[in-house]
C-alpha cells in the first residue's frame, strides 16, 4: 500500500467541521427513527391485509370445495337411475336370449 | 440493550455513554435493528470520520465528502439486513465502506453524464461555491482531485481495489467483504493496478514524494 501513496500522495484524513458531526448524527438518527415507525405501520398495514386476503382466499376455496362436492353429488344421482336402467335392460337381453332355447328344450321333451 | 435510549432527543448519560462506548459494532447494529435509534447514532459516531474522508478520496470535494457520508449510513440503514461484519473484529467498516464504494460509482457516473449534459448547455466552466472552506481544504481538494485525474485511467475494478486498500487502509480480507469479491482477486486486482499506476505515474512525468506521504 505505501508503494501507492508514495507514487501519489493523498491529503491527510481531516474531522467533519466543527459542529457538522453532530447536526448530521442528530438528522440521521432522527431519519431512522421516522423510517422505523413508518415501515413498523405499513409491515402493520401489510400484515393485515395479507390477513384478509389469506381469509378471503380460504373463504373462497372453501366455496368452491362446496360447489364441486354439489356437483358430483347431483351427477352421482343423475347416473343412479341410468345405470339401474341398464342393469334392467341387461336382464331382458338375458331373458330373451335364455328363454327361446329353453321353450324349444321344452317342445322337444313333450 | 440500549432500549433506555431508544426515543430521540433524550440525552444519554454518562453510564449509558460508557456502555456504548463499550459496545462491540456487532452489539449496536443488532440494538439498531431492533429499533433503537441511538445505536445506529453511536455507530455513526464511530465510523463516519472513515467513511467521510473515504468518500473524499472519491470526490476530492469536503462538501460532497460530508453529504456522502450521511447519505451511506442512511443507505446502510435501508440494507440494514444485508450487512456483513468481519470475522475477526466484528467490524461493520468494510461493509460499509462497500456500500460508500457503489453510491460514489453510481454518483460519478451520474454526475459525469449531468456534467456533460451541462456542457451542452453552457460551455463556461461551473464555478463551485467554496466560500466556506478554509484554504487547507481547498488544498486537499486541489491535490486530491490531481490523484483523481491520474486514477481515473486506471479500469473501475483497479480503482476500487486501490481506493479500499490503499486510500481507506483495509486488508486484503476486509477489502473482500468491502467489494464482495474473492481474497485472490483482491490481491491480483491490486497488484495490477500497483503496475499500472506506476506505469501512469512515469508517463505523466510524476515524481516519486516520499516527504508528502501522509499515511
Amino acid at each position: 500500500m505505501n508503494e501507492i501513496l508514495d507514487l501519489l500522495p493523498i491529503p491527510a484524513e481531516r474531522d467533519f467541521p466543527p459542529g457538522h458531526l453532530e447536526a448530521r448524527r442528530d438528522a440521521l438518527v432522527a431519519a431512522t427513527w421516522a423510517e422505523g415507525a413508518r415501515e413498523s405501520v405499513a409491515r402493520r398495514v401489510l400484515r393485515a391485509a395479507r390477513g384478509n386476503v389469506t381469509k378471503t382466499w380460504l373463504s373462497l376455496l372453501g366455496l368452491l370445495a362446496l360447489g364441486v362436492a354439489l356437483v358430483c353429488t347431483g351427477l352421482s344421482a343423475q347416473t343412479r337411475p341410468a345405470q339401474s336402467g341398464a342393469v334392467a335392460l341387461l336382464a331382458v337381453t338375458v331373458a330373451a336370449q335364455v328363454a327361446p332355447p329353453l321353450r324349444l328344450a321344452d317342445t322337444r321333451r313333450q | 440493550m440500549f432500549s433506555e435510549v431508544m426515543s430521540i432527543g433524550n440525552r444519554m448519560t454518562a453510564a449509558d455513554m460508557n456502555q456504548v462506548v463499550a459496545a462491540t459494532d456487532r452489539e449496536l447494529w443488532a440494538a439498531a435493528v431492533g429499533g433503537d435509534a441511538e445505536s445506529f447514532g453511536a455507530l455513526f459516531e464511530r465510523h463516519s470520520r472513515a467513511v467521510y474522508n473515504f468518500a473524499f478520496r472519491w470526490t476530492a470535494d469536503w462538501a460532497a465528502a460530508e453529504d456522502a457520508a450521511s447519505d451511506v449510513f442512511l443507505t446502510a440503514w435501508r440494507r440494514r439486513g444485508n450487512v456483513v461484519f468481519t470475522t475477526e473484529s466484528g467490524s461493520v467498516l468494510p461493509w460499509l465502506l462497500g456500500v460508500a464504494a457503489n453510491q460514489l460509482r453510481n454518483q460519478r457516473r451520474t454526475r459525469r453524464r449531468s456534467n456533460a449534459a451541462l456542457a451542452r448547455l453552457d460551455p463556461r466552466e461551473v464555478q463551485s461555491d467554496h466560500s466556506d472552506e478554509t484554504l487547507g481544504r481547498l488544498a486537499d481538494e486541489a491535490q486530491m482531485a490531481h490523484v483523481q485525474a491520474v486514477v481515473a485511467q486506471l479500469p473501475e475494478h483497479e480503482r476500487d481495489v486501490l481506493a479500499i486498500c490503499a486510500w481507506a487502509g483495509l486488508d486484503y480480507a476486509e477489502a473482500a467483504i468491502a467489494l464482495d469479491i474473492p481474497v485472490g482477486t483482491v490481491r491480483s486486482r491490486l497488484s495490477r493496478a500497483r503496475t499500472h499506476l506506476r506505469e501512469l505515474v512515469e508517463a505523466n512525468g510524476h515524481e516519486l514524494r516520499r516527504d508528502a506521504v501522509t499515511r
